[in-house]
Formats: C-alpha cells, sequence, structure tokens
C-alpha cells in the first residue's frame, strides 16, 4: 500500500524526513509531479505521531521545493497505478493549484474570545413542564402543560435570540479583522465561530519575503484588540489552500 | 507562558492543518482519525505573543 504525503514541483534534493512508522520516503515522478511516499505493507496506523509524521514530511518538502501541495492525511493506495490514475483525474487542477502556492506561505490566525472578558455559556435549563403554574381542578393537567411548555419555548426563544447575538457579532468582528488581516495576504480563507470559543480562523497566503509585514500585520490587530486573544502561528507549508477543486487553472 | 501549553496548541494547529486541509485524491482510502476530535480540543486556550507561536510552527520539524 503506498501513503501520499505532499506533491511537489520541482525538487532540488530527495526529501530526508521519515514517513509514518519511520518509513522512508520515496519519490513517485508523475509527469511534471513530483510526489512523497511511502510503502507499507498494512494501512498505515493513524495515531497522532502519524499525523506529525504527515506534517513533518511535508515540511521537510517546502524545504527542497517552491512549490509543495500537501495532500489530506490518510490518503491511501493499493498500488502505484491506482495512485497515478488518481492523479491523471485531476492533473491540471493539481498542476493550477501548485503554481498558486509556488513560493508562498501559509500563516495562520485564530482569535479567540477573551475569557475574563466573556460570560456567555449557553442556557440549557428550562422550567419543568408543570412547575410553572399551579394546577388547576376546572382547567386539569392541561393548562399546566400548556404553561410548562410556553416556558419551554420562551427559553428556546431566548436560547436563539442569544446565539443569534454571538453570531451577528461574531460576523462583525471577524469581519473587520479578517479586512486587515488580509491586507498582505496573496489569497485566504476565514472561517467565523469555527467553535464556541473561537470569533474566527483565518488562513493567509503570503509570498516569501512578504512574511514579516503578515506578522506586523497580525501584531497590529492584536494591539488594537486588548479584548480579544490573538494567535499566529506558521509559518505552514500551504494547507488551507491546496483545495484544488476552487483552482481555476489559468 | 509555559512551555507545555505552546507545545499542546502547536500540536492542535498541526492536527487540525493535516486532518482536515490538503488535497483530497479521490479513488483513496480515506482513513478516518478515531482518537482524535477534530475541531476539538476545543483550543481552550490562546497565546497573545504571535513570535512563540510561529518558533513553535517552525520547532515541529
Amino acid at each position: 500500500m503506498i501513503t501520499v504525503y505532499g506533491m511537489a514541483e520541482p525538487l532540488r534534493r530527495p526529501p530526508t524526513a521519515a514517513g509514518i512508522g519511520g518509513a522512508p520516503v520515496e519519490i513517485v515522478q508523475h509527469r511534471s509531479l513530483v510526489l512523497a511516499v511511502t510503502t507499507h505493507v498494512s494501512p498505515p496506523d493513524r495515531s497522532t505521531e502519524a499525523v506529525l509524521a504527515h506534517a513533518g514530511v511535508c515540511e521537510d518538502l517546502m524545504s527542497t521545493a517552491d512549490a509543495v501541495l500537501p495532500v489530506r492525511f490518510g490518503a491511501v493506495f493499493d498500488d502505484e497505478a491506482a495512485l497515478r490514475s488518481s492523479i491523471d483525474e485531476r492533473y491540471e487542477q493539481l498542476v493550477g493549484g501548485l503554481e498558486h502556492v509556488r513560493g508562498r506561505l501559509e500563516i495562520g490566525v485564530r482569535v479567540g474570545w477573551n475569557r475574563a472578558a466573556t460570560t456567555s455559556a449557553p442556557s440549557e435549563t428550562s422550567e419543568a413542564p408543570g412547575d410553572a403554574v399551579g394546577h388547576d381542578l376546572s382547567t386539569g393537567d392541561a393548562t399546566g402543560d400548556a404553561a410548562g411548555g410556553r416556558a419551554y419555548l420562551m427559553a428556546r426563544v431566548e436560547e436563539e435570540r442569544r446565539r443569534n447575538a454571538v453570531q451577528r457579532r461574531a460576523e462583525d468582528l471577524a469581519g473587520r479583522l479578517h479586512e486587515a488581516l488580509r491586507a498582505p495576504a496573496v489569497d485566504s480563507r476565514l472561517l467565523v465561530l469555527p467553535t464556541d470559543g473561537l470569533v474566527m480562523s483565518g488562513a493567509y497566503l503570503v509570498e516569501c519575503p512578504g512574511l514579516d509585514r503578515m506578522v506586523a500585520q497580525v501584531r497590529e490587530t492584536a494591539r488594537e484588540h486588548p479584548e480579544l486573544d490573538v494567535l499566529c502561528t506558521g509559518p505552514w507549508p500551504p494547507y488551507s489552500f491546496a483545495d484544488v477543486e476552487d483552482i481555476r487553472a489559468s | 507562558m509555559n512551555d507545555h501549553l505552546g507545545e499542546d496548541v502547536a500540536l492542535v494547529e498541526v492536527i487540525d492543518r493535516v486532518i482536515d486541509k490538503g488535497v483530497v485524491l479521490t479513488g483513496d482510502i480515506v482513513l478516518s482519525v478515531a482518537d482524535i476530535d477534530l475541531v476539538h480540543l476545543g483550543l481552550q486556550l490562546f497565546i497573545s505573543s504571535e513570535d512563540t507561536a510561529r518558533s513553535l510552527g517552525r520547532g515541529r520539524r
């Protein structure tokens, strides 16, 4: 079985990093593409170590080639023929994708609500049916259930309102932050509210010489928003820009 | 910031990219990573110093 880590074009030197389970990284040349792969007798394990090994091979590729597209973890083929045929199915997109990231790196920015400043735990509580009003013989349990149902609905409406408010606030904030952050970048991806604790998660594709400008921009954004937690990571291989279906091979 | 926390955050960042991003090749057998909760680990903690995070990103090789 063959595991694929990433593709590059061209490669200046053979990869040196070890693959999953310490397997030596081999090169499969297919048309203009160089694929970094390892061979296994059974499906490779999927531990955290395996994920880190995958990341290590992609980073190694970055240091040996100007254009690298990381492949998502878990791409396993029965044999080389199956791999080549899969590449052929999308060859033009892959070549276009490589051109798009050539000489560029990814910077990640995650922005979180500052915990000290935010206390907005979702309310899971609602009044139990029947507890909201006293029972009355003339109306019976039906009224109690109706009142309980009303209280439940009110709680649901309130919860919905609160969620919408958080969503609007996050969209507004993320929109403004992203607008500033993407200025030094040639391409970007934005996720608003990827988790409850995060306002946004952004990925920014930056020309190598523009890296300092990107970092300066993040620093400025963090300074302008002391009420937010800003985390900048990278430089990464362009994982977030390897969504080749979205790239028109031009 | 303590180093252990920095390692955790860097790990989440790496896992998030490797599992959730990158070229998807059709025809492959996509392995799911059972023991890693993707969107996850919630990223409960943040680093405000981008320099530290930046060096962590580089340190993972």
